[in-house]
């Protein structure tokens, strides 16, 4: 068995964090939110551009697994979340971990299911334009995305 | 326990020196967006796990805020690094990772790296400082053994996970036989009635 070490460091941050000054937990939670509110528009071109990245790069699959376009349709995936919540789009912003789950797993198994991926693209581009807020009206939609990765057997914690 | 998000609680981080780590700008502005509108004042921003490795050599950093970079993963990769490597007292900063996705191949990576916490994006102004309020208030100890340098994983108190071997120092599960007769209900009461204390 290896040799283990047991230190117990004191967090120079912790009497940081007691010093006096500083601001209350709910003014600290309302500026950081307003200055959030300040990259929405950047966030929401930022968004579209992952859309439109998405399509092409759906564009270029064939009917069989190619692990290559699959990695990088994974990269540009991963790089939309946080867009959508940014821009108070939640739907979509779970639609986005559902497709990172979906190619996550495709990558891993080899298999390839074109017509799932499908599906995400559109549900992806339909949530784009449903107003913040009706998230009563996107439910069918994640619920049939839900199906899909009930397919392939994904544990997703959304 | 979770932040109420209305508190009138104070705390301080304008003197925290904080290192952020993220490849993707936008992620990079939402990240500093947060930890400014919290106070913070003292960044590092770091684009690259080379600028981050060379800012932990030359500063004291209080808090590294490092996102996954996910597919690569090597904000992990930096974590350990940092354990292992960063000198003190830098290699006991508390560190919060930020992970857009978790592919199934990092798993044991986010496990192991050694961070304080593995936050899940989209980020919020509540859950970053929850999490920073939390590092700052517990005291779990820090493991170095072959395998794992970081705080101990262990701090739930949910028991240890099915198939891993208890500790040494962990309570046997096998209850023995009673050594003394069960207490009365009276002596149940009183260990719950209060009383007047002369200090």
């Amino acid at each position: 068995m290896s040799a283990v070490r047991i230190h117990r460091p004191k967090y120079a941050l912790a009497t940081m964090l007691r010093k006096p000054g500083g601001t209350t937990v709910a003014q600290a939670v309302e500026q950081a939110t307003a200055n959030l509110e300040g990259l929405q528009e950047a966030g929401s071109a930022q968004l579209d551009a992952g859309l439109a990245q998405m399509d092409a790069l759906f564009a270029r699959y064939g009917d069989t697994f190619d692990r290559d376009l699959v990695a990088e349709h994974y990269g540009v995936a991963v790089n939309l979340i946080g867009l959508p919540s940014l821009c108070g789009l939640d739907a979509l912003e779970n639609a986005a971990h559902s497709l990172c789950d979906l190619l996550d797993r495709l990558g891993t198994t080899g298999r390839w299911d074109r017509d799932g991926v499908r599906v995400h693209i559109q549900a992806l581009r339909l949530l784009r334009n449903l107003p913040p807020g009706t998230d009563a009206v996107a439910e069918p939609v994640l619920d049939g995305l839900r199906k899909v990765r009930e397919r392939h057997a994904i544990q997703s914690s959304n | 326990m979770a932040l109420e998000p209305t508190s009138k609680g104070r705390f301080n981080l304008e003197k925290a020196s904080i290192l952020m780590l993220e490849t993707n700008g936008m992620g990079m502005d939402i990240l500093v967006q947060i930890v400014t509108g919290l106070g913070a004042k003292a960044l590092h921003r770091c684009q690259t796990v080379d600028e981050a490795r060379d800012t932990v050599k030359r500063n004291t950093i209080d808090l590294v805020i490092a996102d996954a970079l996910t597919p690569s993963g090597e904000g992990y990769e930096f974590v350990s690094w940092l354990r292992r490597e960063g000198g003190e007292p830098n290699c006991f900063a508390p560190v919060v990772v930020t992970a857009a996705h978790t592919p199934v191949t990092m798993v044991q990576n986010a496990r192991d790296c050694g961070a304080h916490y593995i936050v899940k994006k989209p980020l919020t102004p509540v859950v970053m400082l929850e999490r920073i309020l939390w590092i700052a208030r517990e005291s779990r100890p820090f493991i170095e053994c072959d395998v794992y340098v970081g705080p101990e994983r262990r701090h739930k108190n949910e028991g240890p996970p099915n198939g891993v071997p208890r500790r040494r120092d962990d309570l046997p599960p096998e209850v023995g036989d009673a050594q003394e007769p069960n207490l009365s209900q009276d002596q149940v009461d009183n260990l719950f009635s209060s009383r007047k204390v002369t200090l």
